[in-house]
């Protein structure tokens, strides 16, 4: 008899989870280093406090830019369980979903939320597919930007470049100081990436940095091969040595403390330095990455409705998206994130000054979006991409010319018309 | 049918349909992916062929390194793991003072996680400010910078795995030397075998079973190696350290090649298969003998 009453609470329990699972709102993210931790659960707070019924069930997944999520959340949609919610970077990243129809359109909310006024251009491209909308952006990061070590630069009577031959020539000089000139943490790949990427931007400009993208455009291009030229110099002469073992954010913290004068990263650089105490404009300086002044590069977070979720679950998720599309639902994330309002109409009291600059900035440059987040090309070809670059970067033997074959078969053989139709 | 084989056979059945779903379902599974072209998000079922298997072996850099660095890899790691475990377990066996002590401290990494220790060992291995690195100068030798070298990368994994896994031979050695009866080591001292000698035609004869188990599973250890190297290295630099368990990972999960990361999981398992199986028959034909 006893054994009866076990199994019979056993399959209560198990049942009262399915039930539970089935009204809980979950939202899967890959916010779990310091900054970004803070701003979503701010942004969670700020969502309880609206639907304070609603049952929440955050699910972090760390690791691989998001790469780990993604696999989590692609097995969840194929075993029929989507979450309520995710994180996706919009653009290619989201094409993705939505090419493989796994993702519900929310046209409809865009038109009754009068989004479709408040958010740039580009930005609504980047969330819709085929004439449709199927996510809503949460920020905006820029990715081109350059951040320095305001005594370093002080002591060394710098000034901040304004050209990215100027940007080399100033490494020349902090390196005859002593210092590292340029911190990078790329154990995994992409922060080198983006050291050509930002070099490419301003090398080459943004018309030759979407065709490149495109694959109308090739390292022969004289102004790309530059940049490929300069990218190799970069990372040969002007980094830390041990680049290859370190992250992102230890990196920024070389720049924290000290010991490296500037870093390329995007602004999620900003939520690092803040979350360790620092100044902007005081112990860290953020500019344009030389050259690429009047371009904003942009990496957006944002959150689509998958399909398949129950009516309730469709209404938790379209609570969720009115809550971060909001005035309020923006400004709360993104003073802790670093990067800033993906709305353009956010009032810029409570952010830092590199944000505000950055809010004004997105108004009147010309936007582009990078390919090392997943938004200006596929994944497929990125992450191939990524690792050729790793491969000229540790061949200092290989010539210039055998560097620029060995890349263009690689954007030749990902970049195809059939690989980039969306 | 007697009742007897019917309780067996109630008692077998439940773990053999779960090994058969769980395990050799998806190995078939898996076997038919490869030959599908699901290379996208969502599953296509199209015959490939071997589309699959040539793409990889035809024109794939990343690949042909992947192979080249497993098989570097694994004599070093093997090897090491061996003659270390097999010292270490023989000064254990000599009836050492705080034997259980000395125990603990060996077999201690391998209870750790290899996410954990690979951490460590980035640190240790750090050239600006890592414990090996401070070593080197403290005696005057020049620094190395370990996981930022084409050269150097892949050594460094391999000290840390053979680091990890060396209690584990041990342990199996042990077991091993404890096995072989006192009389026979008596008898052969008597005969006047010593030193190298008693070691060279008794013990390590008496302890062959040990020694392939232990080679077994060191080598289908060193083809599945990937937590240690993704958290160490992530493959790098520039592939200086990737392994097929890894690139599978990334075809499978980063770039939607399922189909392709489904074939190097079918490479992995064949390459297992190659060393396991005539594992089973040995292991079969030490054990009747012994009987």
């Amino acid at each position: 008899m006893k054994k009866v009453w076990v199994l019979v609470t056993i399959f209560a329990l198990v049942a009262s989870f399915t039930v539970i699972a089935a009204t809980k709102f979950s939202i899967y993210d890959w916010w779990t280093a310091g900054g970004e931790k803070q701003a979503i659960t701010a942004e969670i707070n700020y969502f309880h406090q609206l639907y304070p019924n609603i049952v929440i069930a955050q699910n972090p997944v760390a690791g691989g830019a998001g790469a780990n999520m993604h696999a989590v959340i692609k097995s969840l949609i194929f075993a029929g369980l989507p979450p309520t919610t995710f994180q996706v970077h919009a653009g290619w990243e989201m094409y993705e979903y939505t090419k493989a129809k796994l993702l519900d359109p929310i046209t409809n909310l865009w038109q009754s939320e009068g989004w479709t006024k408040v958010f740039p251009k580009k930005i609504e491209e980047l969330c819709s597919y085929d004439g449709k909308f199927y996510a809503v952006p949460m920020d905006v990061h820029r990715a081109n930007m350059l951040w320095y070590n305001i005594s370093i630069f002080k002591k060394l009577g710098l000034k901040v470049p304004r050209t990215f031959e100027d940007l080399i020539s100033v490494m020349k000089k902090i390196k005859t100081a002593g210092y590292i000139p340029l911190a990078v943490g790329d154990r995994y790949q992409w922060p080198a990436a983006m050291v050509f990427e930002e070099g490419l931007l301003a090398v080459a400009g943004p018309k030759t940095y979407d065709e490149f993208f495109e694959g109308k455009v090739n390292y022969s291009n004289p102004s790309v091969k530059k940049a490929l030229e300069d990218f190799r110099d970069i990372m040969e002469n002007y980094v830390n040595k041990n680049h290859a073992s370190l992250t992102w954010d230890q990196a920024c913290g070389l720049v924290a403390n000290g010991k490296a004068a500037m870093t390329i990263m995007g602004d999620w650089a900003n939520g690092y330095f803040m979350g360790l105490g620092l100044k902007a404009n005081v112990d860290y300086g953020a500019v344009a990455v030389p050259g690429s002044q009047g371009v904003y590069n942009i990496v957006i977070d944002a959150f689509p409705v998958p399909k398949g979720l129950s009516k309730v679950q469709k209404e938790y998720a379209y609570d969720w998206l009115k809550t971060i599309a909001s005035v309020k639902g923006q400004a709360i994330f993104n003073k802790i994130k670093g990067s800033i309002p993906a709305r353009i109409d956010v009032p810029t009291t409570g952010f830092n000054t590199v944000q505000v600059n950055n809010m004004k900035e997105l108004k009147t440059d010309i936007l582009v979006s990078s390919a090392v987040h997943g938004s200006e090309a596929p994944a497929p070809f990125v992450t191939a991409w990524e690792n050729a670059l790793t491969v000229v970067q540790y061949h200092p033997s290989m010539s210039l010319e055998q560097a620029v074959n060995y890349l263009n078969a690689v954007n030749a053989q990902y970049l195809t018309p059939q690989n980039l139709s969306h | 049918m007697n009742k007897r084989l019917l309780g067996t056979l109630g008692f077998i059945l439940p773990s053999i349909i779960i090994v058969g779903i769980f395990v050799y379902a998806f190995i078939a599974w898996t076997v038919g992916v490869s030959f599908t072209n699901w290379n996208t998000l969502l599953p296509d079922w199209s015959f490939a062929g071997f589309h699959n298997y040539m793409s990889l072996f035809s024109n794939n850099l990343r690949f042909r390194m992947d192979l080249i660095n497993n098989f570097t890899f694994l004599p070093f790691f093997v090897i090491g793991t061996m003659v270390l475990g097999f010292f270490l377990a023989t000064l254990l066996n000599t009836g050492v003072k705080f034997e259980g002590f000395f125990r603990t401290v060996f077999l201690l990494p391998m209870s750790i996680s290899l996410v954990v220790s690979g951490t460590i060992w980035v640190w240790l291995y750090d050239p600006t400010n890592g414990a090996i690195d401070m070593l080197l100068k403290a005696m005057k030798l020049p620094t190395i910078n370990w996981l930022g070298s084409m050269s150097f990368a892949l050594p460094a994994i391999i000290i840390a795995t053979i680091w990890q896994y060396t209690g584990f031979t041990t342990s199996i050695y042990l077991a091993g030397l404890r096995g072989i009866p006192q009389e026979i080591i008596e008898a052969a001292k008597l005969d006047g075998a010593h030193g190298l000698r008693l070691y060279w035609n008794i013990i390590i004869p008496m302890v062959q079973s040990s020694t392939v188990t232990a080679f077994v599973l060191m080598v289908q250890l060193s083809l599945q190696m990937f937590d240690i190297i993704w958290v160490m290295t992530s493959g790098g630099p520039a592939f200086a350290t990737d392994m097929p368990a890894v690139y599978m990972f990334i075809a499978s999960f980063k770039q939607n090649f399922v189909a392709q990361g489904a074939a190097i999981a079918v490479i992995i398992f064949l390459l297992t298969l190659a060393v396991v199986v005539p594992y089973l028959f040995t292991a079969g034909k030490i054990t009747e003998e012994e009987l």
